[in-house]
């Protein structure tokens, strides 16, 4: 079992989604220390940039531990012992996916191996693609929603989150441009492949990624929070324990009913109905968990401090054509270049203490999505968007991503900075992998995609090293795969059904 | 017999896709046959229209129809509650279920607690002689608002049970517990249908809509919300078994003011509209299209259709109306005087403006998104590419294959385009027709899609990037607004040749049946919330409204034919 340490300044969440003062929960103080040792928590994020990147800048160059770093990653140079950079893999799935001049669903393929082809289905699909054009979901899963499906990569929040996903200015319709994480179900839906014979291929769904810091911090420190205590907030700790319970109850009769009123109306519906009422009733069972659930524990006494939500900038979600803004500073709505940087680092700040506080192990971070047109102008890469730059292959895209890889050494810097009580710091203990749908942006290649993966996992990964697949004709797919059995999933396939005969997929990459 | 018609939208596949004639015919002929399976006079199946078609997703509330839900309910206490997301997909967004309950739940409890507040008012009830019967009424009356639908006595008695089981604690707390329960109820959440069982004749799987599911279907199309009392009223009363009573309501409806909103929204996306003023244009060239015109010209757009609809108004209207809808400053914009006020109104145009209709709207012309296929105009120059594009996927629905990957890097191509830039001075600088006869006619990959776009969207040359009239093209020579719409294997034959100038073209657009049927498509798919396969129009099946005299129309219509259709009326459930 786990070994909690509480924060004596932290309140902890009681029965029934109200916070409880902790002399009532005596009960929840340490555990055994020991076990810990024995199964370090390992975490996992996926990181996700657009628009491809300037190869020759970001390729290092020397053997696979003498190596220097490109042009591009001197802010990691700091980090070099945790980088396992990997070259010459390309997104072969999407790659291959019938889409012709849909050139920016390359997202869908990157953490999936899956494909997708044309023929969407209406309201998934990005607002403007002409109908029809629209694309479907891909016919895999993503990595990250794999992982969080086992146990030992879920955290204390796992009753309402196994994975969450941090976004910086992305679209809250997951359009395959806008999305890399898809939902893991033993159950996909189906739909015709329009371009491939009508035959019926499975669908997963987009998840729900978050940008607005606002929003993630009530999502995952809520709980935890001071000041919400209800009702009244009056009275002695008893008296308002006892209300507490009260509502707890209230709560879990309501729930009741509402269960009994989705498996109800489920009898009545069509059954494309019934599976989507019995998604949702999924979620509310995981809910009633929640409310007969002991209370989510803190991990780490020393390093887990929730952050002063009033602090967080509030981000919202931003369509691509919302983007193509080049204006300066002060633009109060929240979809301008000017803005990704903070409100990256705030959802960096919160993505830390989600794993330090172990809320979730399984995360993700989003930067806007592919084709996007955020603009550059504050940091000297303006005159045109990130995505027009791309097309001409502008001297100033190296600006921009090594501005990226400054993003990546704050992350680090944050992983780096939390110190568990072994004396392991959670970037030892997490593994990153750091993915962008394209190589290069004007020809929207998917060939030879800079990939990296970052931190140790816990012994899972072997950092510092630079691997040169150019040349051997391996796919992402295969990483994606080698990944899993690094994380202790020994399944022998990874992405879409048909993966290995067309060559998606050839087995693990030796990673050392 | 003359015309194929398709509604594929494109689809890479289905562009060159038309449809054979005998289907329709078919149709034609069982639109007009007796109907012995159906008293109400519902016209039967067209043949050739697969079950398939009758497919339609659960719609959860998205963001917009939940505000407005809550606020017709309860009034403002949930306005500050739901966090903005703005999401929308394609004529219809979503609210995403992912993490929904676990959110929803904690704002249900913020809802009700505040709404119990004013429990006395909300609930008619007297707090000093609280009873249970009161509290049942309640139920019952609210319960049919909420779900759209009125209770079953066991949902009544299940939430009467939740209500006892707090009121000890008083009439409020009781009440709470209701409102939290029925806000977390999918019939709340979801525009659930059940239909009912065996009431389409030898087809098992489909099923008519119930009274109560349609009323929910016009009321969240139209108002995004929930029924009135009278749309309850006319349910209840067995109104919307018929196709007359349907149309009734939904005529009602359509000039209520609560449909305005629908109207921004419908013309918002279905014209691109919803980009305009995403880009600023160039300062130099368009000094008066400042950023406060870009929402008015939007507004404009929205204004003719609503009006259009709202008053009779005809496709030839649609496509040939010499008026706009200006306040002082799209009239300072526009050169139009006499103009006063901050409301925009209708005001016909001086013949110097060139209003003919739709196509000549600035709010059209002057779109620039930064979304692939949505730019009728540039900074500062004119796209006939995108407005050829426009007029044939938008108004015609006819597919144009999407550009091929690299194009701008064919052999040849790019050395024609630096040449150009050079005689010229940049892109920017370079006239249309010279770049179509020189780089994107003169290479045989290019040709064959290029042909269909730039020679149509010649033909609105005569409008500049800002959407206003003008003699000069960017390089000092007169603008020739002449051009051609090409053949291509094509839905609307009908609309195949050449135009002298804008006025010819709209009268040819007003006429076609092709276009006709392309915007009672575009509304049917804003209506279901899916797209359109070509096997689906085969559902369409409303004779009388094909039998319709295209120019003349009313585009009102065309919304009512699409809610009294087969289609919108009877689900498939399997």
């Amino acid at each position: 079992m786990k070994s909690w340490y509480v924060n004596r300044r932290t309140f902890l969440r009681g029965a029934g989604g109200v916070t409880i003062g902790l002399p009532l929960l005596n009960a929840m103080l340490p555990g055994q220390v020991g076990a810990q040792a024995a199964q370090p928590i390992r975490r996992f994020l996926l990181w996700s940039e657009n628009n491809g990147t300037v190869m020759d800048a970001w390729r290092p160059s020397g053997g696979v531990s003498s190596f220097t770093l490109g042009r591009l990653h001197k802010s990691l140079e700091p980090y070099r012992n945790q980088l396992l950079i990997l070259s010459g893999l390309h997104n072969k799935s999407a790659r291959d996916s019938k889409t012709n001049a849909a050139v920016h669903q390359g997202n869908a393929g990157i953490a999936t191996g899956g494909y997708n082809s044309m023929g969407g289905v209406w309201g998934t699909e990005q607002q403007v693609m002409a109908p029809g054009t629209g694309m479907t979901n891909p016919t895999f899963y993503s990595i990250d929603q794999r992982l969080c499906q086992e146990p030992h990569y879920q955290g204390a929040l796992a009753a309402r989150f196994l994975s969450y996903q941090f976004g910086v200015q992305v679209s809250d319709v997951p359009a395959t441009s806008a999305r890399v994480n898809y939902k893991y179900t033993k159950t996909p839906a189906f739909v015709q492949d329009k371009s491939d014979n009508d035959n019926q291929i499975p669908q997963y769904e987009g998840t729900h990624v978050e940008s607005n810091p606002q929003q993630a911090f009530k999502d995952l420190f809520g709980a935890l929070a001071t000041g919400q205590m209800t009702p009244g907030g009056s009275g002695t700790a008893e008296e308002q324990a006892a209300a507490a319970a009260r509502q707890s109850q209230k709560r879990g009769s309501v729930l009741d009913y509402v269960k009994d009123s989705y498996s109800g109306l489920m009898l009545k519906v069509g059954t494309e109905d019934q599976r989507r009422l019995n998604e949702h009733l999924e979620l509310i069972r995981k809910l009633e968990l929640q409310v007969a659930a002991i209370p989510p524990a803190i991990a780490n006494a020393a390093s887990c401090m929730p952050p002063n939500g009033a602090n967080l900038p509030s981000g919202r979600p931003c369509k691509e054509e919302e983007q193509g803004t080049l204006q300066g500073p002060n633009n109060v709505d929240g979809c301008t270049g000017d803005l990704f940087e903070p409100i990256g680092k705030a959802q960096m700040d919160l993505l830390t203490m989600a794993f330090s506080c172990d809320l979730v192990r399984v995360s993700t971070l989003q930067w806007s999505m592919a084709g996007n047109r955020v603009g550059f102008g504050h940091i000297g890469a303006g005159g045109a968007t990130h995505h027009d730059l791309a097309h001409a292959s502008d001297p100033k895209l190296e600006i921009i991503h090594t501005w990226y890889a400054t993003m990546m050494a704050y992350m680090l810097e944050k992983l780096t900075s939390v110190v568990e009580p072994d004396g392991k710091t959670l970037l030892d203990k997490t593994g990153i992998l750091w993915v962008n749908e394209l190589s290069t942006g004007a020809t929207h290649s998917k060939e030879d995609i800079p990939l990296m993966l970052l931190g140790g996992a816990a012994g899972a990964l072997n950092p510092g090293r630079f691997l040169d697949f150019r040349g051997q004709d391996r796919s992402n797919t295969d990483l994606l795969l080698s990944l899993l059995h690094a994380y202790g999933i020994m399944e022998p396939n990874f992405g879409d059904i048909r993966g290995e005969a067309l060559g998606w997929l050839q087995g693990p990459l030796d990673l050392g | 017999m003359k015309r194929s018609t398709s509604w594929a939208l494109p689809t890479a596949a289905a562009v060159w896709l038309v449809l054979g004639c005998s289907a329709l015919s078919e149709q034609a002929a069982a639109g007009n046959a007796p109907n012995a399976s159906d008293p109400s006079g519902n016209p039967p199946l067209a043949k050739g229209c697969a079950a398939d078609s009758f497919q339609a997703p659960l719609q959860m509330l998205n963001e917009f129809e939940l505000r407005n839900t809550l606020r017709d309910l309860l009034g403002e206490v949930a306005a500050d509650v739901l966090i903005p997301t703005g999401a929308r997909g394609v004529y219809r967004g979503a609210l995403l279920i992912d993490q929904l309950p676990a959110r929803w739940q904690d704002t249900a409890w913020q809802i009700a607690a505040r709404a119990v507040q004013g429990v006395e008012a909300l609930t008619g009830c007297d707090l000093a002689n609280q009873n249970d019967e009161c509290a049942r009424v309640f139920i019952v009356g609210f319960g049919q608002r909420a779900y759209r639908r009125p209770l079953e006595a066991a949902e009544v008695e299940a939430l009467l049970a939740l209500y006892g089981s707090a009121k000890a604690e008083g009439f409020g707390a009781g009440i709470e517990m209701v409102l939290a329960a029925m806000l977390q109820h999918p019939s709340l959440l979801y525009r659930v249908e059940a239909g009912i069982a065996d009431s389409v004749v030898g087809e098992p799987t489909l099923r008519r809509l119930g009274a109560y599911e349609l009323a929910q279907r016009l009321s969240y199309n139209f108002w995004g919300s929930l029924p009135d009392q009278a749309l309850f009223a006319a349910a209840a009363a067995g109104e919307l078994d018929t196709p007359e009573g349907i149309r009734g309501q939904a005529e009602r409806m359509l000039l209520d003011p609560r449909s305005t909103a629908m109207f921004a929204d419908f013309v918002g996306q279905w014209l691109f509209t919803d980009h305009l003023g995403t880009i600023p244009k160039d300062a130099t060239r368009h000094p008066s299209y400042t950023s406060e015109i870009p929402p008015l010209l939007k507004q404009e757009l929205q204004l003719f259709v609503q009006t259009l609809a709202r008053t009779g108004g005809d496709l030839n209207a649609l496509f040939s109306a010499d008026y706009g809808f200006l306040n002082a400053k799209l009239a300072a914009f526009y050169g139009v005087p006499g103009v006063f006020g901050a409301e925009l109104a209708q005001t016909t145009l001086p013949p110097a403006a060139q209003r003919v209709g739709l196509l000549t709207f600035a709010g059209l012309l002057s779109i620039e998104g930064t979304v692939q296929g949505v730019s009728l105009s540039g900074a500062s120059r004119t796209y006939p590419i995108g407005r050829g594009r426009f007029i044939r996927e938008r108004l015609a629905c006819e597919g144009v294959p999407p550009p091929i990957a690299k194009a701008t890097t064919l052999a040849g191509v790019p050395e024609k385009i630096d040449a150009l830039n050079l005689r010229f001075g940049g892109a920017d600088n370079t006239p249309p027709r010279v770049f179509f006869e020189e780089v994107t006619s003169s290479n045989p990959v290019c040709k064959t899609c290029h042909t269909l776009l730039e020679p149509l969207g010649f033909v609105l040359e005569r409008y500049g990037a800002d959407g206003l009239p003008r003699q000069l093209d960017i390089d000092g020579t007169p603008v020739i607004a002449a051009g051609t719409y090409a053949a291509s294997g094509s839905n609307s034959p009908e609309l195949v040749g050449d135009y002298a100038s804008p006025a010819e073209l709209a009268m040819a657009l007003a006429q076609s049946p092709g276009v006709k049927n392309c915007l009672t498509n575009h509304w049917l798919q804003y209506s279901l919330g899916r797209t359109l396969t070509e096997t689906d129009q085969q559902c369409f099946g409303d004779a009388a409204a094909k039998a319709r005299p295209v120019a003349t129309t009313p585009l009102r219509d065309i919304y009512l034919d699409v809610v009294t259709s087969n289609i919108y009326r009877i689900r498939k459930f399997d």
